[in-house]
């Protein structure tokens, strides 16, 4: 009964996956044809049945484009790039379109030296795959090592302990990586302007003094949210509130 | 020093005597009026009126000299009843060239009245200042030198201005570049700073620092001045006749000697430039003054019919590369040929100037065949041997094979860098069988249960070792956990023999199957375990009586049976089968 029951799941979702590309390869059809705003609301009903798929992000974050809605583009190219880091594609249409938004971005000064520099930038450079499979490898490791202690005939030597050190130390290494960096991701909700104008103010009130504005495409840092607002914060620690409607979370 | 005194203090003096007569007073007067070409003249106007003064310029002309200024004082003075006010403009006069010049006369306007100074003459006298005059050649000064006096037109013509120097300067800077009207020019050196060397003139050694060097190229025929150069430095004060011997030990100090500034300045330069000779002009001639070689090479020669081939065209040499213009190529017919590329190079040979011309030429047969380029000619004048030169190539002969293939096919001739001419996004993804590409490994079951079964397997392997290990090394304890499958062998045994085999067989292995149970569990020989031994052991190990009793039975009924067989019946047989699985099942748990 349960196996039967297994068979008609994976069946179900291999069908289901099924459907949902060929609904994928129509919509690139009606973007090859030019019409951007039928292939963006066919990309929108794939994305709406529960698919997760960087290609499908991508291409419906060109339909944004090619439709105008610069601020959609912008949060499709940016969930894109968080299933798919380092792609290329991805990377030059965001840069192309962060250049064509209203905002220039803010430029951080951090401070940091160029060291503390590379090594943020060698932390957040892994994917979470790769993170996830660097574990995966190092954990299996430590197990066949802990098999061949089991079953050796002789008390193992010292390089056995050395693999086993090191596999044992990169195993709990990668987890704690992977376990900061989910970590980090999860306190880090960043979301992105997609109407025309969004105007920030100092409190969660329309009767609030309005601290600055910002254009469709920019990204934000949300802190907290209040209501039908949302506390955001700009690159360079500009802060204020928003009305939630203004924003996508990525 | 009386001269120079004497006539501001006359002029002062008449100013001061019509002051009562006139409302407003306008005056003139000069420090000196002889002087060097290197020395100053001040020359002082000044304003003195019974009202308060506006801001007022005077209007002049000096041409003649180089001015700088003016500083202005004004003064209010009061004597008795009536107030007086002066205001005096102060100008530094340094004269262009040496001569006799008159200064003024000055204007001013004033309320609608105009007013005039009387013209000052002052006489200027070469090189050397008044005082140092008749003592040979100044011991600082700024000489231009040119190396040709007569030219051609386009021909180089090197102008230095060096300064000559006996007496250290100090804070030498230009004060006036020269000009050049009618010249093209190229600048070959520059002074950053004072680099001298030693140099002999009319018999006196002089510190020779390099000032200034430009190629000149004469525009136009006539007779062209090269401009002059001015220079400010500071010298060491004359020291006095009166002077002792500390004037002489600190005459050229820094510190303690005193210093004056003084405006040095070169002479003004004729050049005659000669047009170029109208006979024997070539026609290729295009204007090329200097010295130049030519060299022209096609690759490749074998070509398909259609393919580019390029004409490379260098022309190098000594002379103004601006005049060189691209060469007239007289293309063949079957041949297409577009306009050259230029690529210039300009250096500068031991002063003189000079470069290359590359003219990169595209030329496409348009037909098969042999196609010949007649020689490229290109002429320019030489102005040493005073004729035109014509350079001559060797033909250009190309192969073309083959034949083009269709009309009007364009070609990217024209080679430049590939550049960005519009942006857009990148297109999109292409189409796939099945979407999910890019989700996240820690978000899957599968990949944490696997991660998970990792520790469980080990557990597992590691109690199979542990048991593999003991069954090797503990008899009892092998001869334990075998007891029940060695049993259940012979019962199996047993019913194969249930239905084939004699009763002595099936009762013996039925026998031998409990029997080796207990044996195997408590770790006996088996050899000397008879039913009585047997259910000792077994009473003492804490068995219920029942199973002892069942026990005794069975055995009893094997013994019976093996050694007086009846030829009991077969359930007798399923029973006692029965009765020694429940038997062992019921031995199981106790021992």
């Amino acid at each position: 009964m349960m196996r039967v029951l297994a068979l008609l799941l994976l069946l179900g979702t291999q069908l289901h996956a099924g459907a949902a590309a060929g609904q994928y390869n129509e919509a690139n059809a009606l973007y090859r044809e030019g019409d951007f705003a039928a292939a963006r609301r066919s990309y929108l009903a794939v994305v709406e049945a529960g698919v997760q798929d960087a290609r499908l992000y991508y291409n419906l974050g060109n339909a944004c484009f090619k439709s105008g809605k610069l601020g959609e583009a912008i949060l499709w190219y940016e969930r894109a790039r968080r299933l798919l880091p380092h792609d290329e594609d991805i990377e030059a249409n965001l840069r192309f379109a962060n250049l064509v938004k209203k905002d220039r971005d803010p430029q951080t000064e951090n401070g940091l030296g160029a060291l503390v520099a590379a090594l943020v930038g060698a932390y957040f450079w892994p994917t979470f795959n790769q993170l996830s499979l660097l574990f995966a490898a190092a954990f299996f490791a430590v197990f066949v090592l802990g098999v061949r202690w089991l079953f050796a005939q002789a008390p193992p030597g010292a390089l056995w302990l050395v693999g086993m050190l090191l596999c044992a130390g990169l195993s709990v290494g990668s987890a704690l990586w992977l376990g900061t960096r989910l970590h980090h991701q999860a306190q880090t909700s960043e979301a992105i302007i997609t109407v025309d104008m969004a105007h920030a103010r100092s409190g969660p009130d329309l009767g609030q003094t309005e601290v600055f504005v910002a254009h469709e495409g920019t990204k934000v840092r949300l802190v907290r949210q209040e209501g039908g607002w949302m506390l955001v914060r700009l690159a360079n620690g500009l802060g204020g509130w928003m009305p939630a409607e203004a924003l996508t979370q990525i | 020093m009386k001269v120079r005194l004497t006539i501001p203090l006359v002029l002062w003096v008449l100013a001061a005597s019509s002051a009562v007569a006139a409302t407003i007073q306008f005056e003139a007067s000069v420090d000196r009026t002889r002087a060097s070409q290197s020395e100053p003249i001040r020359l002082t106007l000044l304003i003195t009126s019974d009202k308060q003064l506006s801001q007022v310029t005077p209007a002049f002309d000096l041409e003649d000299f180089h001015v700088e200024g003016p500083a202005t004082s004004t003064r209010m003075e009061m004597r008795n009843t009536d107030i007086t006010f002066s205001r005096e403009l102060t100008y530094v006069l340094y004269a262009k060239k040496a001569g006799t010049f008159t200064i003024g006369p000055m204007q001013l306007e004033m309320d609608g009245e105009r007013y005039e100074t009387k013209p000052i003459t002052v006489e200027i006298v070469q090189g050397a200042s008044r005082s140092q005059a008749g003592q040979g050649e100044s011991p600082i000064f700024v000489l231009a030198r040119a190396d040709h006096q007569r030219a051609y037109v386009g021909q180089q013509i090197t102008v230095s201005y060096d300064l000559f120097y006996r007496i250290q300067p100090r804070n030498v800077s230009f004060n006036k570049l020269p000009t050049f009207v009618g010249f093209w020019t190229e600048d070959l050196f520059v002074a950053q700073q004072l680099e001298s060397h030693q140099e002999m003139r009319g018999g006196v050694s002089y510190n020779v620092a390099p000032l200034r060097r430009v190629a000149l190229f004469p525009t136009g025929a006539g007779t062209h001045a090269v401009g002059t150069l001015a220079v400010s430095c500071d010298i060491p004060q004359q020291r006095s006749r009166r002077g002792g011997v500390l004037d002489d030990f600190f005459a050229g100090d820094p510190f303690f000697g005193r210093s004056r500034s003084v405006l040095l300045q070169s002479e003004e330069l004729q050049i005659e430039v000669l047009p170029l000779p109208e006979q024997g002009r070539p026609e290729e001639f295009t204007g090329a003054v200097g010295r130049f070689q030519l060299s022209v090479e096609a690759q490749p020669t074998q070509v398909a019919v259609g393919d580019p081939v390029t004409l490379r065209v260098l022309v190098e040499g000594e002379g103004n590369m601006a005049s060189v213009q691209p060469l007239q190529v007289d293309a063949a017919t079957g041949v297409k040929l577009y306009d050259p590329k230029v690529e210039e190079e300009e250096r500068i040979t031991n002063g003189v100037y000079g470069g290359r011309r590359l003219f990169e030429y595209i030329v496409i047969p348009e037909q098969g065949g042999t196609l010949n380029i007649p020689p490229l000619r290109f002429a320019y004048f030489d102005p040493h041997q005073v004729r035109y030169e014509v350079l001559e190539s060797a033909p250009i002969t190309i192969h073309s094979e083959g034949s083009v293939e269709e009309e009007g096919v364009s070609y990217g001739l024209s080679r430049r860098d590939i550049e960005a001419v519009g942006e857009d996004i990148r297109y999109i993804k292409p189409d796939a069988e099945v979407l999910g590409a890019g989700s996240m490994l820690y978000n899957s079951y599968w990949f944490w249960t696997l991660q998970g079964a990792l520790p469980f397997a080990f557990f597992a392997l590691l109690l199979w070792q542990r048991h593999q290990r003991r069954l090797q090394g503990d008899v009892a304890y092998a001869r334990q956990r075998r007891a029940k499958g060695e049993a259940g062998r012979r019962l199996s045994r047993a019913d194969d023999l249930l239905e084939t085999g004699t009763e002595a067989e099936f009762y013996g292995e039925v026998r031998a199957a409990v029997l080796e149970f207990v044996a195997d569990r408590l770790n006996l020989a088996a050899a000397g375990l008879t039913v009585e031994v047997c259910a000792e052991v077994l009473a003492a190990r804490q068995v219920e009586d029942e199973t002892i009793a069942a026990l005794r039975d069975l055995l009893t009924r094997c013994d019976f049976a093996r050694f007086a067989p009846a030829g009991g019946l077969p359930t007798d047989r399923a029973a006692a089968r029965r009765l020694a699985e429940e038997v062992i099942a019921g031995l199981e748990k106790r021992i």
